[in-house]
């Protein structure tokens, strides 16, 4: 044994690396220049390549060398199956073993192939499968299609066909070891459409049509095998399709762009990898991945590349018809192919067409369409990864084991939602894009699978809401529903509930939310295996609809009791603990305690960081939330610490980066507040925009609303009424449109125009709205009080003023972490100390004058505009007599 | 059961050695009892994958707790070193005992018709050489036991490992290099004319 030294390692394997990734010539040269270097290193290098050869001739921990096989592994040679005797294994597939055998009592002198289903696929799909094949099969009765001879279950149980056994050569390497011409080659191909087309006429389509499963008799016959994962038409509707859920991956090269999209499979799939593989007997290239190494490669190519025509005339023009990517473009039929390759061969005209100039465009858009896609196809590999894992579940559900298959079940759809998530920090411009190709995708996949179908879809419909696409969210909560209904399958439905009532609760239909979480609660209590955390997501769900009630208290109680299970189930290192946390705090918000929920933002955030979770969706939406809370607080400066943090995670603050609608109305609310209205106008604006993209019209009033206010807070007035009349018109369609907001925009409106007593007699009717004089609110007006203060002292009213100032301080401290720095106590302070000097206190309005440019300088920063008002202020008292 | 196994992993990837044995011994035991029920339920003519076995262990690992499990794919990493033992040390005494009731252990895998190895003499061989390259480099071993033992695709290993699959091919290619070299030699290591050490580069 030779070994290398580990700090030689060091050197040698990243030069390795490149090595590996260079052509022979360009190897060559490489070294050679290294060599001038050093030479040692080179050498060795050399080496390790020279192993190459000796490697590949040894199959040295090569898959699928037969000799090996033979060797290598304890041999079932001899054993009886059935009537046949195995004499040797002749491969090794993703179904099972094959293996070559003859009759044990010699009738039948000749071989035959017997293929084994694999043990892991014993269980109803696998069966399923294989019985398939045999049925498929036993359909079939052709020339060129390898016959079914027998099918049984052995002794052990393992089930088994018998087929004829093919001595042959691959198709395409049997044209090149014969040399054959391109009229020899149509012939060859000719014996394979016919044998596609016979099976098109019994109603099966093949799917998995590529050279190995095409072999060329030493008398130069044509013999299709493999009917592994055909599908057979018409009967095939009210079944599970097969090649997925047995967790097979397509074959890559020979795949047609429906198969990797997830799109129904029709004859027009054959047709496709037919043109795939004439493409390649004709050109010895690969149409659209040429030279493609990784699956990714050729994926991408299937759907994105339009193969370069061959220079070969109609015979070109009628390959690429077969290579469409739409199935409708293709030939219809095998049988219209073959007539067309006919015509061609009998120099007739064909009836396939070059492209023509609107097919040219039309693709440039699908082209565009499909680029997103391929990060998605990728993404299709990764869940089939998933779905092998599915399989299992599948075998230990028919094992009755259920609680194994809850907890993989968990596990597929927190897989499929951590990659979702995961794309979200750099790129979320993809993340909708890939969420689209997830909805696709499970079409295909786990289409006919509802136990899979139904969570996933819900489970895709939350991420959709938490991206912000509401409208697609409610649409799949809506479809899952439709379909756990139509099913009636109670513990999904009841599963199911709890997120359809939050899209319920978003819709404001309170009642039916209502209805749902009742029902669901009630139901999940019957069932004998309680998943603690579904039961938690209910609760939650219901503190929720207490918030939306009014009833904060309700909520606060039903929200913490949605934590205690998760705790107890012991899930607090998860995103289902950081979201439920967030939700915790959001009730605790309403019901006023801010300190307490800001503290629990924290702890999610901090929760989500620890798990390595900082960069995903649920994080920007609690930084957003902390934020918000701070921003409540009137801890400005944090706040907008905390929100910039959050954009920095989302990619960056540039103008053309996508931002949360919520988190624009954030900003817009924190530049207002700091005294920067152009800023705010800006943000407002960005937020109306996105809320619009999502169809969100309660967001698209708040930023077309808060845009007007921080336009005419600029006095930008005509600006600002142009953006007030349409905001009105966007309210008039919200069902929650509340006359509070139209007060608010005309007292904002008349404060823009400079008239004050109109805006102050507005604020005072805001405050009469909400119920100030009648003493039945007495937190949360603080910035009501404070603009209503500040425009009465403008309109000559300096003891109103006053008066409304001093409430708003009491207010603003009860919310505050301190009422030393908060930015709305320091305001507040602000227009009590002018009320103060405007009725000739001096003393006392330098004294306040100095605990406003504290507050602010601390809740909104040193350099807000509102602080350098303070500062000049503080300055001008100083210099006026007492 | 499976808190300590999540603390084992972890341990082991630390380079605690107690760990690493206590680990799979645990993970070993596991795989043998899975293939010896296979074996128990069924004939003689039994043919089991061992990404099946590595699979069904996980499950199982898994359904135990109702609450959060290792990390797959170090979990799968160290079953597939698991499975290599379990591999080598059956094929070991099927040779000591040659007889019947013993069950066959195949790799499948999705797209890799996969069923082979060195001529069995040399998967002793192999599992030293193995050890060797996993003190030059853990990673390039791991994924000789993922694929080759443990019966893992390409694609699995890459969304498993979070890379591309055309890096995990060129790695394989790697590791099946440095494997074959250990494995046969080379003349002039065989000779013995050269100092490694001299050949660093000049640094």
């Amino acid at each position: 044994m030779t070994v290398l030294k580990k700090q030689f390692w060091t050197a040698i394997s990243p030069l390795l690396d490149q090595a590996l990734e260079m052509t022979e010539p360009e190897r060559e040269s490489w070294l050679n220049e290294m060599a001038q270097t050093s030479q040692t290193l080179v050498d060795e290098i050399r080496a390790i390549l020279s192993g190459a050869t000796a490697m590949s001739r040894d199959g040295f921990l090569e898959p699928s060398s037969p000799a090996a096989v033979a060797t290598t592994l304890p041999s079932l040679a001899g054993q009886p199956i059935g009537a046949y005797t195995l004499d040797a294994p002749i491969g090794q597939g993703g179904m099972g073993s094959v293996w070559r055998a003859h009759r044990s009592d010699g009738r039948y002198h000749g071989s035959v192939a017997i293929k084994f289903l694999n043990l892991a696929l014993i269980g109803r799909v696998g069966e399923q499968r294989f019985t398939h094949e045999g049925t498929a099969l036993a359909r079939l009765a052709h020339l060129n299609i390898a016959r079914l001879l027998d099918a049984g279950v052995s002794a052990g149980g393992q089930p088994y066909l018998v087929l004829d056994y093919i001595e042959g050569t691959r198709i395409d390497r049997y044209c090149s070891e014969h040399n054959l011409g391109i009229p020899e080659r149509l012939r060859l191909f000719g014996q394979v459409l016919a044998a596609v087309a016979h099976a098109h006429a019994n109603l099966v389509v093949h799917r998995d049509l590529k050279p190995s499963n095409i072999l060329v008799t030493a008398d130069g016959q044509v013999k299709l095998l493999d009917f592994g994962i055909a599908k057979l038409l018409a009967s095939d509707f009210d079944r599970p399709d097969l090649t997925d859920v047995g967790g097979r991956a397509l074959t890559p090269e020979y795949a047609a762009p429906e198969q990797v999209s997830g799109d129904p499979i029709t004859t027009a799939t054959d047709v496709y990898s037919l043109g795939v593989l004439l493409y390649v007997l004709l050109s010895g290239r690969h149409p659209t991945a040429p030279g493609a190494t990784s699956t990714a490669e050729h994926l991408r190519g299937i759907l994105e590349t339009e193969p370069a025509s061959l220079p070969l005339g109609d015979l070109g023009t009628i390959v690429s018809k077969a290579l469409k990517k739409p199935p409708g473009e293709r030939y219809p039929s095998v049988t219209a192919l073959a007539d067309d390759i006919a015509r061609y061969q009998n120099h007739e005209p064909v009836a396939a067409r070059p492209d023509s100039w609107s097919y040219r465009t039309a693709k440039f858009i699908r082209r565009h369409r499909l680029g997103v896609a391929v990060a998605a196809a990728v993404f299709v590999l990764l869940l089939g990864a998933t779905v092998v894992t599915r399989r299992q579940i599948v075998i230990a559900r028919e094992e009755r084991d259920h609680a194994v298959y809850e907890t993989n079940r968990a596990e597929a759809l927190r897989e499929f939602q951590s990659l979702m998530m995961s794309q979200v920090g750099a790129k979320p411009t993809t993340m909708h894009e890939l969420l689209d190709k997830g909805q696709a995708l499970l079409q295909g996949q786990f289409g006919a699978d509802h136990n899979v179908l139904i969570p996933m879809l819900a489970e895709l419909g939350t991420r959709y809401g938490e991206i912000g696409d509401e409208k697609t969210e409610a649409t799949l909560m809506a479809r899952a529903d439709s379909l756990a209904t139509a099913d009636d399958d109670k513990s999904i439905l009841w599963a199911l509930d709890c997120p359809y009532a939050g899209k319920l609760i978003d819709q404001g239909k309170l009642d039916e939310a209502r209805v749902r979480l009742d029902r669901a609660i009630a139901g999940l209590r019957t069932v004998a295996r309680r998943d603690l955390r579904t039961d938690s997501g209910c609760l939650l769900m219901k503190a929720q609809l207490y918030e939306q009630l009014k009833q904060p208290d309700s909520a606060v109680v039903n929200a913490a009791a949605g934590i205690a299970l998760l705790e107890e189930a012991k899930v607090t290192r998860s995103l289902q603990y950081a979201a439920a946390l967030n939700t915790y705090a959001s009730v605790l918000e309403a019901a006023g305690q801010l300190r307490r929920a800001l503290a629990v933002r924290q702890r999610a955030a901090a929760g989500l960081d620890s798990i390595g979770r900082g960069q995903t969706s649920s994080m920007l939406a609690i930084l957003g939330n902390m934020a918000g809370t701070l921003q409540t607080l009137g801890e400005i400066a944090a706040a907008r610490e905390a929100a910039r943090k959050a954009v920095l995670r989302m990619g960056g603050g540039g103008d053309s980066t996508r931002i949360h609608p919520v988190m624009a109305i954030n900003m817009g609310g924190m530049a207002a507040a700091g005294g920067e209205p152009d800023s705010a106008a800006y943000w407002y604006r960005r937020a109306a925009a996105e809320a619009q993209r999502l169809g969100q019209v309660d967001w698209v009033f708040i930023g077309l609303s808060g845009e007007a206010r921080a336009l005419f807070r600029a006095r930008r007035v005509k600006e600002g009424q142009a953006v007030m009349a349409e905001a009105l018109k966007v309210n008039a369609l919200r069902p929650g449109a509340k006359p509070r907001d139209t007060l608010l925009l005309q007292a904002w409106a008349a404060y823009g125009a400079g008239d004050h007593v109109a805006s102050y007699r507005a604020f005072r009717q805001l405050l009469e709205t909400d119920g100030y004089f009648a003493k039945k609110q007495r937190t949360g007006l603080d910035v009501t009080l404070t603009l209503a203060a500040a425009e009465a002292l403008a309109s000559q009213l300096p003891d109103t003023a006053l008066r409304f100032a001093r409430d708003a301080v009491v207010m603003a401290k009860v919310d505050s972490l301190a009422a030393t720095r908060s930015s709305y106590v320091g305001t507040a302070q602000l227009v009590i100390a002018r009320a103060l000097r405007a009725k000739g206190d001096v003393a006392a309005a330098r004294a306040t004058a100095d605990s406003a440019l504290r507050a602010l300088s601390f809740g909104l920063g040193p350099n807000a505009p509102l602080t350098k008002e303070a500062e000049q202020l503080v300055r001008e008292l100083l210099g006026t007599r007492d | 059961m499976n808190e300590q196994l999540d603390r084992l992993i972890q341990d082991a990837d630390r380079g605690d050695v107690a760990a690493a044995e206590a680990l799979f011994t645990s993970l070993y035991r596991e795989l043998h009892e899975l293939a010896e029920r296979h074996l128990r339920k069924s004939s003689p003519e039994l043919t089991l994958g061992t990404t099946t076995l590595v699979h069904e262990a996980y499950l199982t690992v898994a359904g135990r707790s109702s609450a959060s499990f290792p990390d797959r794919a170090r979990f799968f990493a160290y079953a597939s070193r698991a499975m290599r033992g379990l591999i080598i040390d059956y094929l070991r005494q099927r040779r000591a005992k040659k007889r019947g009731g013993e069950f066959q252990i195949t790799q499948v895998s999705d797209d890799v018709v996969a069923s082979a190895g060195p001529p069995e003499t040399d998967l002793g061989l192999l599992g030293d050489a193995l050890e060797e390259l996993r003190a030059l480099d853990g990673s390039l071993a791991e994924l000789v036991d993922l694929h080759f033992f443990g019966g893992f695709s390409f694609v699995e290993i890459a969304a498993l490992r979070g890379v591309s699959d055309r890096t995990i091919q060129r790695d394989w290619r790697k590791a099946r290099l440095v494997l074959h070299r250990t494995l046969n030699g080379s003349e002039v290591a065989r000779s013995g004319s050269i100092n490694l050490e001299s050949l660093l580069p000049e640094a």
